[in-house]
């Protein structure tokens, strides 16, 4: 007996038997968050316990005691290996093996064990995007899914970027996870947490999001309508004036873009432009070209800006500024 | 003989000296163009040399020009390029260095290259004070936004046309496209588009030169009987188009268009048809100028 008593071994593997189902997990293209339930606290999950193999032993008993010593459960195998059921939680175990005459030997010391929750059914396809960024927010919606978790009461999701930063992190009573994320690609790891806060080890939800920026959209200006001095009927426009200085206004203002630009001058006959000006409107509603007096031509070109935008392409406008008298 | 050679040579010396670089006619032969007399077209030496008050006071347009080009800021010429430059303007004899920066102020106020703007002053300082103010105000007068305000290009081709391009008396043809102007875009008068009024324009002074003293006064008359004389019935548009068309005989052409026109459609010695009369009316008007050869005459008027 003692030798079977000191031969009885500590758990060598405590595995969850659902990791392996998991290797060809059903593919679930959308959430359905109706169909899965999350775990209540008294729920069982499968729990498999493997002793080491005890030479001559022919029944193995384990025994699973709360931290008050209070025995919770027994189990009997014909061998050294466990499958049952059992709450979430932490507990202390020892076991102890009998002969063929099932004369039992002494207990095992006692063992921490912990009966974790299970991680989460997979899909193939975990996550949902549009794939760009809303230029008013700057940010693209993604939604993660996965399906239920015996055991788990509620989930930690982390998103981490390319570069493995940790972009976000939260625990989710449910099976979806919603964000905003500006551009890039993300991956997201979900692990399931039960009763005490005990925790599955972590997975990675398949598939990457990945959010592009996109394009500004070119600057219009507002002009102003004028009669064509070379026929009444007709009409022209000119960029409006403030006290006769040319006037540069948007006919749509950007919430999240700057509106920048370059003023050129050239001479008439003259070969190039010259700049004359930068300007950006930041979150005025008009910049003042009052570097536009110099008679001669002018060429304004201006696109949007933003921080992870791609910036617009240029609208370019000419302009003749004009003596008053010679 | 000795005489005669040194004179011979004195005169080609000072044609080529004085020939400018654009190659057009001396102002003296332009102003001219009505002049038919035994001494069009020729320099008498002896009565250039001596009338003091005609000959070039060159050192003092070239000290004009020089001082004044050392000013210049934004020319920035050193003292080399400044004194060939000078130089090159006092060729324009008397008043050429006051031309050239009329010319080239203008350019250059206008935002106009300065290298550019130094060429138009040259074409003037060579040129008179009358070309020079044709250009000047035709220029000006199309160019700013509170006059006629056409675009760059269109105001310095036409300024050009009318200026240092026009073959006759530069005064007429400045007032007479002044005048045309202001009555194609009255109110009153044919209010049409500036740009077809000046199109218009355009053309009619293109006949200026056979005009001594100008065509408007003939124009405005001729555009009355055309649009006041219900027989004729015209466009403004139609009697505008018609009028170069005659004016192009000269300054008799209006008066026998509209005489012809008058005997065709008011008297009872020819029955004829209004487009018959008008095709009479635009022959005889032909016939206005004295005959310059044998000339193959159209078809005689349908009846």
């Amino acid at each position: 007996m003692k030798l079977l008593r000191s031969s009885v071994l500590f758990p060598l593997l405590l595995a969850w038997a659902a990791m392996a189902e998991e290797k060809a997990p059903v593919p679930a293209p959308a959430p359905a968050p109706t169909a899965h339930h999350l775990a209540v606290e008294s729920e069982k999950v499968p729990v498999e316990l493997e002793w080491e193999r005890i030479a001559g032993a022919k029944f193995y008993e384990t025994e699973f005691q709360n931290y008050e010593g209070k025995t919770l459960a027994v189990f009997k195998s014909p061998n050294n290996v466990f499958k049952f059921k059992f709450k979430v939680g932490r507990y202390k175990v020892r076991s102890r093996v009998a002969d063929d005459r099932k004369v039992y030997g002494e207990w095992s010391v006692l063992t921490e064990f912990t009966v974790q929750p299970k991680p989460a059914k997979l899909p193939e396809k975990a996550v949902a995007t549009k794939g760009v960024i809303d230029p008013k927010t700057l940010t693209g919606e993604v939604m993660w899914h996965w399906g239920e978790a015996p055991g788990a009461t509620q989930f930690r999701v982390k998103v981490t970027d390319q570069n493995g930063q940790s972009v976000c992190e939260e625990l989710i009573k449910g099976f979806a996870y919603k964000t905003h994320l500006k551009a890039g690609t993300y991956t997201a790891t979900l692990t399931s947490v039960g009763a005490d806060g005990i925790e599955s080890e972590p997975v990675t939800l398949p598939g990457q999001a990945v959010i592009e920026t996109v394009q500004l959209e070119k600057p219009v200006f507002a002009f102003e309508e004028v009669p064509d001095v070379t026929d009444p009927k007709l009409k022209t426009h000119r960029l409006p004036q403030t006290k006769g200085v040319p006037t540069l206004r948007w006919k749509a203002t950007s919430t999240v873009a700057d509106t920048v630009g370059t003023l050129e001058y050239r001479y008439f006959f003259g070969d190039e432009w010259i700049p004359v000006d930068k300007f950006t409107s930041k979150n005025a509603k008009e910049v003042i070209l009052d570097k536009a007096m110099k008679p001669g031509r002018y060429r304004i070109t201006a696109w949007a800006e933003s921080a992870g935008l791609k910036k617009s392409e240029a609208t370019t406008y000419e302009f003749v500024v004009k003596p008053t008298s010679y | 003989m000795k005489a005669l050679q040194t004179a011979i040579y004195l005169i080609s010396l000072l044609c080529v000296m004085r020939a400018p670089a654009v190659e057009v006619k001396s102002p003296q032969e332009r102003e001219n163009t009505y002049t038919v007399g035994p001494h069009s077209g020729g320099v008498d030496l002896s009565a250039a040399f001596s009338n003091k008050s005609k000959a070039c006071e060159s050192f003092k347009e070239f000290q004009t020009a020089y001082e004044g080009l050392m000013q210049d800021r934004d020319l920035a010429l050193g003292e080399e390029k400044g004194a060939r430059l000078s130089l090159q303007i006092s060729k324009g004899c008397n008043g050429s260095a006051n031309r050239f920066f009329k010319a080239y102020e203008m350019m250059k106020k206008t935002g106009v290259a300065l290298t550019k703007a130094v060429e138009v002053g040259l074409d003037f300082a060579v040129l008179d004070d009358e070309r020079l103010n044709n250009f000047n105000e035709v220029f000006a007068k199309m160019y700013l936004e509170s006059v006629l305000d056409f675009d760059f290009a269109t105001a310095y081709k036409v300024s050009f046309q009318l200026s240092r391009d026009y073959e006759g008396k530069a005064k007429d043809v400045r007032e007479d496209f002044i005048k045309l102007v202001k009555f194609c875009t009255h109110n009153d008068k044919a209010a049409l588009p500036l740009r077809q009024c000046a199109e218009l324009a355009l053309k009619i002074v293109d006949h200026t030169p056979k005009f001594p003293g100008g065509l408007y006064d003939s124009f405005e008359k001729f555009y009355t009987f055309l649009r006041a004389d219900k027989r004729m019935g015209l466009s403004v548009i139609d009697s505008l188009n018609l009028v170069p068309k005659v004016f192009a005989y000269g300054p008799k052409a209006p008066e026998n268009f509209q005489a012809a026109m008058e005997y065709a459609l008011g008297s009872n010695k020819i029955t004829i048809d209004h487009t018959n009369a008008m095709n009479l009316a635009l022959r005889l008007a032909k016939q206005s100028l004295p005959p310059q050869g044998k000339e193959d005459l159209d078809e005689a008027p349908k009846k």
